[in-house]
């Protein structure tokens, strides 16, 4: 028994050595690990959460209620335009649909009016333009475009009625009127208050109100401290107005927020940056630096930056996480563990079956790798690093040749 | 039982192979033109299907059994993709992989070879606007790396040579050229030293008018013809995009 357990262990002794000297025989034979030499792009970037700074002006029609909006979120509205109606008291709900409908009917025919000058062309030019009506009549109708045939149609029988000094009465403007009386007719029997608001300026229209309108104006942002920066993100420091709805009425807009003071020393004043916006579909805008505040005690500094791009979403933002890109490189990427000295810095390559020396020249520099010139000239009276070059990787000094 | 092969190499034909599957034409460094049965690549939800497009570079797993290499995984190093946007660069692309793969063979070493056709694809991809000045450019250095390089600076009696012997692959005088001669331009002649004398990355940047780019290729094209016996197919397609272009 004991002379069995004996055979045993001497031949798993045996195994092991056998093993061993294998893998020391395969090591000291080990191929050379070899990587591709490819063009790399590193970013220098910082990242931040920030607030969104829009010239915002609130719509206030003196009264509270339930807004009943006209137009959607973002739309772009010129002055004067309806916005849509507050409503307080009472309400009378399908009363409210029949009013939004003949609300958009009136501002549909209106446009429709309006664009085609009919009723407010000066009676000298009345001949001229039924000429032009005419021409465009016969044209839709060559072109089979009924829609469009319909319309000048129209255009050419009011004309006609007032060339021959008939009163203007189309059907539109019939349609028009009797649209009128029945909003004003409705709007006096809906019980409540009941006011039609119109936009007082320009611009972008949103009714997505957060209180920091007034607050966070485009004056702030060149007096910001890090103090007044926080306060704003906790949705404090100045005073809020309320209002149902506003118009953001410049393209001009802004980003405030907070980096420690070693992340802002790649920024500068006046200088563009690339800017990408997280929460706005990773979209990246062209940024300048409109101001950097003085370090605070926290040693953290404030920053603005002005953009005059316009991106869909914007007018519903507020916070905001995006990523300030300081500086690209683009060269060819060598990791660290490749990089060898041989009077000058550079790599051992793999051509065929012999190993070159190739010298680099550094664009970038980090813990894991280098980015290099692949343009740079040769030093040292070695060629430059090329691309697709097999680098090789696990090389050591002593068995180079 | 053999090890797996670990190997890089650019693919420059996916031949149809059954229904799911595809034969491989791989350039690689080490082992030169190679066949590698990609079995299951045409499925979408295969892992290697990317790897293996045409004119991709790929770090390939290989078995082989028999002499022959059947595919076990591939991981893209470079795809070239900007190649894909462009009909008239991914012709160009094509062609080069082709003329590589001709001048090579089976079991040669390929490193040059290999690295010119990736420096080229790099440079299509980046520059599609200059492919009539790459293609004169790959096709000289091709010839050169392959061991055929023309030698055009004077005839071997010693006299100018004013034209170029698609057989010898050299410079003749008048007195000694013979019916496989061509005219021999000063300008063509300044590129064909221009070229041999260069390395890679300043032959694949060099400036060169349009012009005189076609006629050196042409008369490349056909020293290469001469000495290989043969062109690849891509080039035909080549001659038919610039055909509708001139239209």
């Amino acid at each position: 028994m004991t002379k069995k357990v004996n055979t045993f262990i001497a031949i798993i002794l045996i195994c092991a050595i056998a093993i061993v000297v294998v893998n020391c025989f395969r090591a000291e034979n080990a191929p050379y690990i070899k990587y591709t030499a490819r063009v790399g792009t590193y970013v220098v970037s910082v990242e931040a959460d920030a607030l969104v700074v829009r010239d915002e002006y609130i719509v206030q029609p003196g009264l509270t209620g339930i807004m009943e909006p006209a137009v959607s979120e973002g739309e772009r509205v010129s002055a004067y335009a309806r916005l849509g109606a507050v409503i307080t008291g009472e309400i009378d709900k399908d009363k409210v649909n029949e009013l939004n409908a003949l609300n958009h009917e009136i501002d549909s025919l209106t446009r429709t009016l309006s664009e085609a000058g009919i009723l407010t062309i000066a009676d000298d030019k009345v001949e001229s333009t039924l000429e032009l009506s005419l021409d465009n009549l016969r044209y839709a109708a060559a072109k089979n475009d009924t829609g469009n045939a319909m319309l000048q149609a129209e255009n050419v029988r009011i004309l006609t009625e007032r060339k021959a000094g008939v009163v203007s009465s189309s059907t539109a403007q019939v349609r028009l009127s009797e649209a009128q009386a029945r909003r004003d007719e409705i709007a006096s029997s809906l019980g409540g208050a009941h006011k039609e608001i119109y936009a007082p300026v320009s611009g972008l229209y949103s009714d997505n109100m957060d209180g920091l309108e007034n607050t966070l104006t485009i004056d702030c942002v060149s007096s910001l401290t890090p103090e007044k920066v926080d306060k704003y993100f906790e949705g404090t420091g100045g005073v809020s107005v309320e209002g149902p709805c506003k118009i953001i009425n410049n393209f001009k807009w802004y980003v405030i927020f907070n980096l420690p003071e070693d992340e802002c020393t790649g920024l500068s004043v006046g200088t563009t940056y690339t800017v990408n916006f997280k929460d706005l579909n990773n979209t990246n805008l062209p940024g300048t630096v409109k101001y950097i505040s003085p370090v605070s005690e926290d040693g953290r500094c404030a920053v603005s930056m002005q953009f005059d791009k316009y991106i869909d979403d914007f007018t519903s933002i507020r916070k905001t996480g995006i990523e300030i890109c300081q500086e690209t490189y683009t060269g060819i990427y060598v990791p660290r563990n490749a990089v060898s000295v041989q009077e000058v810095q550079g790599v051992w390559v793999q051509n065929e079956v012999s190993l070159e020396f190739r010298s680099i020249t550094e664009v970038y520099r980090s813990d894991d790798f280098l980015l290099v010139d692949p343009d740079a000239p040769g030093l040292g009276g070695h060629d430059n690093i090329a691309l697709y070059d097999n680098i090789v990787l696990n090389i050591d000094d002593k068995e180079t040749p | 039982m053999s090890e797996p092969l670990k190997i890089q190499g650019v693919v420059v034909n996916a031949a149809q192979w059954g229904d799911n599957d595809k034969m491989l034409t791989v350039l690689t460094r080490e082992l030169g033109v190679i066949s590698v049965a990609a079995k299951g690549v045409k499925s979408l939800k295969n892992p290697n299907a990317q790897a293996v497009a045409p004119l991709c570079y790929s770090d390939f797993v290989l078995k082989c059994k028999s002499d022959v290499y059947s595919l076990v995984s591939a991981d893209i190093i470079e795809s070239f993709y900007a190649l894909r946007n462009d009909i008239t660069a991914l012709a160009y692309g094509v062609y080069f992989a082709q003329l590589a793969s001709f001048c090579v063979g089976r079991n040669n070493l390929a490193d040059d070879e290999v690295r010119l056709l990736l420096n080229s694809l790099y440079m299509l991809s980046k520059h599609p606007d200059r492919c009539d000045v790459l293609k004169c450019a790959f096709e000289l250095k091709i010839c050169e790396y392959a061991g055929f390089a023309p030698y055009v600076e004077c005839c071997s009696c010693g006299e100018e040579g004013l034209y170029f012997d698609l057989m010898q692959g050299e410079a003749v005088c008048s007195l000694h050229k013979t019916q496989s001669s061509k005219k021999l331009s000063p300008q063509v002649k300044a590129v064909f030293e221009y070229v041999q004398n260069a390395d890679l990355k300043e032959t694949l940047t060099f400036a060169l008018d349009a012009s005189l780019a076609k006629e050196v290729s042409s008369l490349a094209e056909e020293f290469l013809s001469h000495q290989l016996g043969r062109l690849p197919k891509g080039l035909d397609y080549i001659k038919k995009l610039n055909i509708q272009e001139n239209n």
